[in-house]
């Protein structure tokens, strides 16, 4: 296989980029002055993907909720029964794994014997391996993880919010299912899914740090045949309405004061690409001048008392989702809800403030920067992007594109104010 | 990487960190005083109204749109602990210049001495209306700090442990303290601590010669002051009348464990390297005792490690578990402790936790924060060591030396919040 290496000499970065004849995808960012080195081994396979046809069958499985989280767990395991972890003791690495609405990721982090740790990573992840017995164990586990999840306010309130804006897409199920919908699982079910998602074509290498791409690529062909080239994952995109299911939401918990999350639906999905990263900056473009730290918006609101420090703006772009979230802690989330529409509503009818918009730029563009002081966030953020056809090192060059035009169009598209959600976590005694 | 140490005058010192893989640059300045309970509440408050406005930039908006310009420079401020002694700290992150078409350091600068030393003043004192939303916002975050139901456990297992203790008293500050905090004690106790308390300059990242002259200038108007000694008192074993253990219930799904132990090992002692292998091999990484059996084999947590405080010299074990299994979970935690200090573990695990803590301390050359705290953990306990120095006597240690560290670990609280699960 080849390496085709694109530089970005402002930001002072490259990557290597290669496919493999198994069809796996490699990336290497070297960053030889660090003392970290980083891979992350994934596949674009998370809680969004319940229905597909098995490779080599034709019947349509749809899967009990949380099946790719539950699989996480089970990678991590040696055929004797042992963690993982206990492979990545022999060489210091400190491992881990996350699984997403749409990636499930393994990943080690070290600050010598790269390769030996690489080699270790994609023997574990291309070696599954479950039974009945060691399926019970992880029911226990991840049953506290779920209930550790139902007491965390923040994770309620998000949840909630995603529930309130779609009706049928999955990335409204939480992610580690539940109790019960995990106690449905069978090792059939979970070999059924590694063989359809966990090959080489649908998954991603990237490796950060002190790595050579030519030596990357020897591990790969270790532990990947060249000839185990498979077909293509069939999945089943879910139609979602426009229209979100119900304007507000809540919840009681013992939490001391309310927690909010207001939330506005993408409802034109499907793009990836450079046109999803445009959608994503002129939204946090938008995210800023509106609502951000310098915005007249949040002066008002903190100084009113209505919002404090916890105040937050983020949105989420994926090709078959989005969604723009504020969110943090108030007293009156009503009050904050009523506001933030009534902002957008003067936007839409008085114009954008242009100088505001060439700050928020300068903002993005320093953040962007900073976010390559990490190594670890670097192999992340690349993974993720990768998955969406995006190249990560095109960000400042992309932000600087966005015309006041766009931003205008952004703001008519993206935010309804008939079509947004407010989800409130409230205090037990409160009525 | 070393450490280069210079002073603005008596008092006030100046370290610089070079490194310059990074893309931005690093400014912080700190005053260091001991943890008292009748000013933390105030202490608290100021780092907050600090960032409300300055002289120059007279609200959070204008502040904000100045950092916005300078490509997102990110002004913090807060208070943190070392052991009984207390730190005010604001601190600035920014771009470094040689990533732009403009030189931004020196106004970055002039920032962060804007925020600390020229905060906005109304009839000379702290504005009045700032200091009265502030007081609300730290009333609303001190309630707050329930929400998080494991950092909680953890909090009030420590208030138990260190009741009456300069150890124990709470960073944030006391919710019935803030009532009487008004603008004029308020801007005494500011101007006590920027010309009375020791305070450290570290500037890390890539700074040229002109850059650190810059700095040495722009602080120079900085006061001499009396360096105060801050002593901590070790957490001793022989300290424990009787073990404590509390119980409290609240409305949750899951229960949440927390443990404190006294140990009582001096943080610059010979001791120091077992203790920190110990830890790792007990309970602080994914091969520890206690994740392989409390999670692994006993199937009880989700999450069950244990950290260490070297300064004060406590360990603490945190765990989510069903309410019903308190007394097995305690039973494997405990089982677990009495199998290392019997020295039921291979020589293997031994290597394996040192090659663990080898990589989290080389790791922390990547992050221009961890290398100040450690850089200023060293200075505060007087032991200077490069990390290849520590690393070479953490592979020193042998098995009887964890042993022998395990003895001394001793259980002072067990804090439980109860669940009444579902």
């Amino acid at each position: 296989m080849k390496f085709r290496c694109v530089e970005n000499a402002r930001v002072d970065e490259k990557i290597f980029f290669g496919t493999h004849e198994s069809g796996l995808k490699i990336y290497v960012i070297p960053k030889k002055e660090f003392s970290k080195s980083y891979a992350i081994y994934g596949t674009e396979y998370g809680s969004l993907h319940r229905e597909f046809i098995p490779l080599g069958d034709t019947e349509k499985v749809v899967l009990p909720d949380g099946v790719a989280h539950f699989l996480e767990h089970k990678l991590f395991e040696e055929e004797d029964g042992t963690d993982a972890f206990n492979r990545f003791a022999e060489t210091g690495a400190s491992a881990n794994a996350f699984t997403s609405f749409n990636i499930t990721a393994y990943l080690f982090t070290c600050t010598d014997r790269f390769y030996d740790n690489l080699d270790i990573l994609l023997d574990i992840v291309n070696k599954p391996y479950f039974t009945e017995k060691n399926i019970a164990k992880e029911q226990g586990i991840i049953g506290q993880e779920i209930k550790m999840y139902e007491d965390d306010p923040n994770w309620r309130v998000y949840f909630n919010a995603l529930t309130a804006m779609y009706h049928n897409n999955p990335v409204k199920i939480d992610i580690a299912g539940s109790v019960e919908s995990i106690a449905k699982i069978t090792p059939e079910l979970l070999y059924k899914c590694t063989d359809t998602f966990y090959n080489p074509s649908n998954m991603r290498l990237v490796c950060v740090g002190d790595v050579e791409p030519e030596k990357v690529a020897e591990f790969v062909d270790k532990h990947i045949p060249r000839d185990r080239v498979s077909g293509e994952v069939v999945k089943f995109e879910v139609a979602e309405p426009k229209e979100r299911v119900q304007e507000y939401i809540e919840q009681k918990l013992s939490v001391s004061s309310p927690i909010f999350n207001i939330a506005f639906k993408e409802t034109e999905t499907g793009v990836d690409g450079e046109e999803l990263l445009k959608r994503e900056i002129e939204t946090d473009i938008l995210l800023e001048v509106l609502f951000g730290n310098s915005s007249s918006a949040y002066s008002e609101m903190y100084e009113k008392g209505i919002i404090d420090g916890s105040f937050e703006v983020d949105c989420e772009f994926e090709k078959e989702y989005g969604f723009t979230l504020i969110g943090g802690e108030s007293k009156v989330p009503r009050e904050v809800y009523e506001k933030v529409l009534s902002v957008i509503r003067d936007a839409k009818k008085n114009g954008i403030d242009e100088k505001a918009v060439k700050r928020a730029k300068k903002l993005l563009i320093g953040d962007n920067l900073r976010k390559f002081n990490n190594v670890e966030a670097v192999g992340v953020e690349f993974i993720k992007d990768f998955m969406k056809n995006i190249n990560y090192l095109d960000y400042t060059e992309t932000v600087e594109k966005v015309t006041m035009e766009d931003i205008v169009n952004r703001l008519n598209a993206h935010f309804d104010t008939e079509n947004a959600v407010l989800s409130v976590v409230k205090p037990l005694e409160e009525e | 990487m070393a450490l280069i140490k210079d002073k603005i005058c008596e008092g006030v010192n100046l370290y610089y960190i070079p490194a310059d893989h990074f893309k931005t640059n690093r400014i912080s300045i700190r005053f260091h005083m001991p943890a008292e309970r009748e000013n933390i509440t105030k202490i608290s408050l100021l780092t907050q109204v600090l960032k409300r406005g300055t002289e120059k930039y007279k609200d959070m908006k204008e502040i904000s749109e100045k950092c916005d310009d300078l490509y997102g420079a990110s002004v913090g401020a807060g208070t943190s602990r070392m052991g009984d002694r207390i730190m005010v700290g604001i601190s600035e992150s920014v771009v470094a210049d040689r990533f732009l078409s403009e030189k931004i350091l020196p106004e970055a600068i002039d920032v962060l001495k804007q925020v600390v030393f020229f905060p906005y003043l109304e009839n000379g004192v702290l504005k009045k209306e700032y200091v009265e939303q502030e007081k609300e916002n730290l009333r609303t975050y001190i309630n707050g700090i329930i929400n998080d139901k494991k950092s909680y456990a953890n909090l009030r297992c420590n208030q138990i442990m260190f009741e009456g203790d300069p150890f124990g008293i709470s960073a944030y500050g006391y919710i019935e303290d803030i009532d009487g905090i008004t603008p004029e004690n308020l801007y005494e106790e500011y101007q006590r601590i920027i010309s009375e308390c020791p305070a450290d300059i570290f500037i890390s990242g890539s700074y040229s010669k002109d850059d650190i002259e810059l700095v040495k200038k722009e602080f120079g108007f900085m006061k001499p002051r009396n360096i105060a000694d801050i002593p901590t008192v070790l957490a001793k074993p022989e300290d424990i009348k009787e073990e404590k253990r509390v119980t409290e219930e609240m409305q949750v799904t899951q229960s949440k464990l927390a443990m404190g132990f006294r140990i009582g090992v001096d943080p610059i002692g010979e001791e120091i390297y077992a203790l920190t292998v110990f830890n790792c091999l007990f309970g602080g990484s994914p091969f520890s005792k206690l994740f392989m059996n409390v999670r692994e084999k006993m199937s009880l947590a989700y999450y069950v490690y244990s950290s260490l405080d070297r300064m004060k010299s406590i360990m603490q074990i945190s765990s989510g578990i069903e309410a019903e299994n308190y007394e097995k979970a305690l039973e494997g935690i405990f089982g677990q402790l009495e199998e290392v200090k019997k020295g039921n573990f291979t020589e293997e695990d031994l290597e394996a936790s040192k090659r663990y803590i080898a990589t989290s301390f080389n790791a922390s050359k990547d992050s221009l924060v961890a290398l100040e705290r450690n850089y200023l953990r060293q200075l505060i306990c007087g032991k200077e060591e490069e990390i290849e120095e520590f690393l070479d006597n953490i592979n020193k240690v042998r098995k009887e030396d964890v042993c022998a560290v395990a003895q001394k670990v001793k259980i002072d609280t067990i804090y439980f919040l109860k669940g009444e699960g579902k």
